[in-house]
């Protein structure tokens, strides 16, 4: 112990004895480029303990965070735990609670993380089901009238099988709608990547066939980074087609054509409030044209209780204010 | 620079002085970005939808960029000493002609400015700025400019009213928690965002430096989720890293609207 103490102490003077011989014989300009490398070193040195201050102090805030509100809400037993008079109970007024909030999203965007919890193709896709479960049934519980759940990469699209199977088995989204089964609709992108796909007809999910022509209870849409950006592209690319055709003037084309062309065939507004389920507040390519007026919440990606995070969005978007530019 | 007009309430101040203080803070925040080795940066001035205000006040604020923008472009150390050059972003059309005349002189009088580009978006919106970009798409196509076949997301963003670079720092002032219509195309491009609870003249340079060692933080993880989406999108495609702090930060302004550029 003693010898190591002596080796860690003796070494670095030696370094430092050392270099402080070679600078002595070295000429100006090797002297003031080593100048310079201390310098810019010191000043690394600096940025990085800037880096761990800011680190620990940003930590201690999220702890305070966290602990100031963990007391306050822990609604997920509500659909989760066992069914009782109790927690219907509960259910209920919660239920109650959010659909008096003064004021309440039309189109609820969710965006979920880029890698899940798990590890692995399948158990990625299962985790993420489960969260579209969790979603709808929060979603049905506050009645909103549209979710739009986004995955950069698309792969909620390619599970839209295991989703719509997954919908129709869950008791958490029969507990949600008040023990029977709603009618939701899935929708697999937006409207202009459908027209281009050729896709007219959405899942409907109900076990009763005459439900599914009635007003659904919920839309669900699924979306992906094709519904941005390329999905613009491709709106030029028709318009413009359209306009070599002589069957449209560039003129027409202004911003209420462009709104026209990129609303909601249900008629929902564009996504007014939107839950980020990510560490970094960043926008991982969602479609540019329907963030126009929305709100965000961030959740961290290691927070395990959606519906609480749900919850939480819906209560603090109940008090902004919105001014549309007034 | 969101916040004007309730800083100037909590001071007990007219509206109209807000917004002067708020041009104060501007200048200071852009030496900071100077000094910060920041290219570019855009901020919000003035939204389509603030003509929606009263008369009064969108006169005012009129008046005021009138004499601002002669202020930046003739006598601010800025422009003089680091070569600042200003663009005015936004739809022109909707302008009075004695402001578009103030906008030509900060413009024409800075155009060959080497330094920090400052873009100042007034009488601006996102969707209007998408939409404009899809008609000049539209009519370049009409006239044979451009292949139908060749019109793709690189040819829509080339015709943006700000193209490039790619925006690494969305500021939104005043604690609202929202994108307000501003520079979506670029923020959605996983831009850093930042919401600080500060009306705009209270931002200081503590702010700032929170912010730069935030971004500093995730930079890695951003670039990262950058390459992953370049490669899914194209394959092909060289994506050369880009190294260390170039950004220039955007921020909102005036009550709907935020923004951050880099450079």
């Amino acid at each position: 112990m003693e010898s190591t103490l002596w080796l860690l102490t003796l070494v670095p003077l030696a370094a430092l004895v050392h270099l402080g011989k070679r600078s002595g014989q070295q000429s100006p300009l090797i002297k003031r480029a080593l100048g310079q490398q201390l310098g810019d070193g010191l000043c690394a040195l600096a940025l990085r303990l800037i880096h761990l201050a800011f680190a620990i102090y940003w930590s201690f805030q999220e702890w305070v965070q966290q602990s100031l509100t963990q007391a306050d809400l822990d609604v997920q037993e509500l659909l989760l735990g066992e069914d009782t008079v109790e927690l219907a109970d509960k259910r209920q007024q919660l239920a109650d609670f959010l659909l008096t909030l003064p004021q309440r999203p039309e189109n609820f965007a969710v965006i979920l993380p880029e890698t899940g919890e798990c590890v692995g193709v399948d158990r990625v896709v299962s985790c993420d089901v489960a969260s579209v479960e969790t979603l709808c049934a929060w979603g049905l519980l506050a009645k909103l009238p549209r979710m739009t759940i986004y995955t950069r990469d698309g792969r909620l699209k390619s599970a839209v099988g295991d989703i719509e199977h997954r919908l129709k088995q869950s008791k958490m989204v029969q507990r949600a709608f008040g023990g029977s089964m709603p009618n939701i609709v899935l929708e697999n992108g937006s409207r202009v990547t459908k027209r281009e796909r050729n896709l007219t007809a959405d899942a409907g999910i109900s076990p009763d066939s005459n439900r599914r022509d009635s007003k659904p209870d919920m839309h669900v849409s699924l979306w992906s980074h094709d519904d941005g950006f390329p999905a613009l592209a491709e709106l030029s690319k028709e318009l413009a087609g359209r306009a070599k055709s002589g069957m449209l003037s560039s003129r027409s084309v202004d911003e209420s054509y462009v709104a026209t062309m990129l609303e909601d065939p249900a008629g929902h507004a564009h996504p007014d409030l939107m839950l980020l389920y990510d560490d970094l507040v960043c926008v991982p390519e969602f479609p540019p044209w329907q963030l126009q007026n929305t709100e965000v919440f961030q959740i961290g990606s290691a927070a395990k209780s959606l519906g609480d995070a749900v919850v939480r969005a819906l209560t603090s978007y109940a008090k902004i204010e919105k001014r549309w530019g007034k | 620079m969101d916040g004007n007009r309730r800083f100037a309430r909590k001071s007990n101040m007219a509206t109209v002085r807000g917004h002067v203080s708020g041009f104060f803070r501007l200048a200071s925040v852009l030496e900071w970005c100077n000094d910060l080795g920041i290219r570019h940066v855009s901020v919000f001035a003035f939204a389509i939808n603030n003509f929606n205000r009263s008369e009064e006040e969108v006169t005012a604020l009129m008046e005021l960029a009138k004499d601002k923008l002669r202020e930046l472009a003739e006598k601010s150390e800025l422009v003089r000493k680091h070569g600042v050059r200003i663009r005015v972003i936004g739809n022109r059309q909707l302008l009075a002609a004695d402001v578009l005349e103030a906008v030509d002189f900060a413009e024409q009088q800075t155009r060959y400015n080497k330094g920090m580009t400052l873009n100042i978006c007034f009488a601006y919106s996102a969707t209007d700025e998408i939409s404009s970009a899809i008609r000049r798409v539209v009519e370049d196509a009409e006239n044979g400019k451009l292949e139908i076949s060749d019109i793709d997301e690189k040819a829509l963003e080339s015709r943006l009213q700000i193209p490039e670079p790619s925006l690494d720092i969305l500021v939104r002032t005043s604690g609202q928690i929202r994108f307000s219509n501003y520079m979506l195309w670029q923020t959605s491009k996983m831009a850093y965002i930042q919401f600080v609870d500060a009306f705009w003249p209270d931002f200081s340079f503590f702010h700032m430096f929170r912010i730069v060692i935030s971004w500093q933080r995730a930079a890695r993880t951003i670039a990262h989720r950058k390459q992953m989406s370049q490669r899914a999108t194209t394959p092909a495609s060289d994506s050369s890293g880009r190294s260390a702090f170039t950004s220039a930060a955007q921020f909102i302004s005036d009550d709907e609207t935020c923004c951050s550029d880099r450079g």
